[in-house]
């Protein structure tokens, strides 16, 4: 039996748009005769339609009435205040705060010219996080046409990593499952290995994330797929 | 004929009058047609979110980014439709990054937390099912509107319960949670007689 994560990934697969969905925007139109019975038989579709009619047509209740008073009167204040350009706040702010704002700026314009002269004085190392932008992800497997399913997905360590992202898809992109480790491999839960069948082509990538959660390289989309039984030699 | 001022133009002209302008008048246009929508788009956050200031903050986000596309607006949809779609995605976003970190984080399921309905659970027939259109004909024909709703959106779209209890209406004490437990339920009856009756999923 799949485990909670792959319960989700089977459902989610089950619950994906497919070519015959409407368009969210169609909603607010009068449907044809074939979007309606679309509608009627598709519980994607009858959720988002109840999604849209709640947001066009429910009224605020009593308990939520103050605080949508206050949302709307927030986005209103912030739209003036962010309209405001920086030097206009600036050229009319009082005194104090203009020359606290000055000090600031010549004691981080002092920071940054220590900064330039001792990274220029040395050997030119810097010292810090490594930097792998430039690098890629080297995978080990599964890639290519298989003779038997993956139990799990290895690549090469990258020197100094903070967490490696993995993520299994479908050909269309659409997100099978995911993951994070620390390690260089995953092990492929019940559920995604269940959907590895012969004949189907699907998608992986590693991608590395620094200590700030940034994607720092990356294997690129790999593909595998399992023989068909066909092309087996004979074993069948 | 006299030149409308743009509080009496309709959404999707406004939207054509922002697309001819520029720098202040632009902006000034932009606030007028965004202005309408800052008490709809704001109940949905905040039915989305629960407290006032980050619905404050994830309507600030989809209105800056509607802001942004205002130009891209072909006019081939309503405006208020175009703008839903900025917002569902993002608060749907954010709910789909969030249960991606619980299950990286090896955190529990948003379910786990919901009495097992006994074997077979649903799940083992979705694992085996051939195909991804008869587990949505099982929904349909074993599950109520509501109950339809919650799961598909819960499951298909990661929206947490919390929020589906608010963004649907639901007034029941234990809103949609209850709904996802008898949908459990049903599905698990369901797949029971279908194995009895020798139906393969």
């Amino acid at each position: 039996m799949p485990g909670p994560s792959g319960e989700r990934a089977l459902w989610k697969a089950a619950l994906a748009a497919t070519p015959a969905c409407l368009a969210l925007e169609r909603f607010a139109e009068a449907l044809t005769e074939a979007e309606r019975r679309h509608t009627e038989s598709c519980p994607r579709c009858q959720a988002e339609l109840a999604l849209w009619q709640e947001f066009d047509s429910s009224p605020a209740t009593a308990e939520e009435g103050a605080a949508v008073t206050w949302i709307a009167a927030e986005l209103k204040r912030r739209a003036t205040t962010e309209a405001t350009p920086w030097w206009k706040k600036w050229l009319f702010a009082p005194v104090p705060y203009r020359l606290a704002g000055s000090l600031a700026v010549l004691v981080l314009m002092a920071g940054v010219a220590l900064y330039i002269t001792r990274t220029n004085s040395g050997t030119g190392e810097t010292s810090g996080e490594p930097v792998y932008r430039s690098q890629q992800v080297q995978v080990i497997a599964p890639v290519g046409d298989l003779e038997a399913a993956p139990a799990q997905l290895k690549w090469q360590p990258v020197a100094g990593s903070a967490v490696y992202r993995v993520e299994v898809m479908e050909v269309d992109r659409h997100s099978l499952w995911s993951t994070e480790t620390r390690d260089a491999s995953v092990t492929l839960p019940a559920a995604v290995r269940a959907l590895i069948v012969p004949g189907k082509t699907l998608l992986w990538e590693v991608t590395v994330r620094n200590s700030t959660g940034g994607a720092a390289a990356s294997s690129g989309i790999q593909k595998f797929r399992l023989k068909s039984k066909s092309k087996l030699g004979g074993e069948l | 004929m006299g030149t409308m001022s743009p509080e009496q133009l309709a959404d999707e002209d406004l939207v054509k009058q922002c697309q001819g302008a520029s720098g202040a008048e632009y902006k000034r246009l932009a606030d007028e047609l965004f202005g309408r929508y800052y008490e709809k788009v704001g109940r949905w956050c905040f039915r989305f979110t629960g407290e006032r200031e980050s619905a404050a903050d994830l309507a600030q986000d989809v209105f800056v980014k509607a802001y942004r596309h205002l130009g891209t607006f072909a006019g081939a949809s309503k405006f208020s439709t175009w703008l839903y779609v900025i917002v569902r995605n993002e608060c749907f976003n954010r709910s789909s990054s969030n249960a991606a970190k619980m299950n990286a984080e090896g955190g529990e399921e948003m379910l786990a937390t919901i009495p097992d309905v006994g074997t077979p659970s649903p799940y083992e027939a979705a694992a085996t099912a051939s195909s991804n259109v008869q587990l949505r004909a099982l929904l349909q024909d074993t599950l109520d509107e509501t109950e339809r709703q919650v799961f598909t959106l819960h499951y298909g779209e990661d929206v947490p319960l919390d929020s589906l209890t608010s963004l649907l209406g639901l007034t029941n004490a234990s809103g949609a949670k209850a709904y996802i437990v008898s949908a459990k339920r049903k599905l698990a009856k369901a797949v029971q007689r279908m194995k009895v009756k020798g139906v393969q999923l």
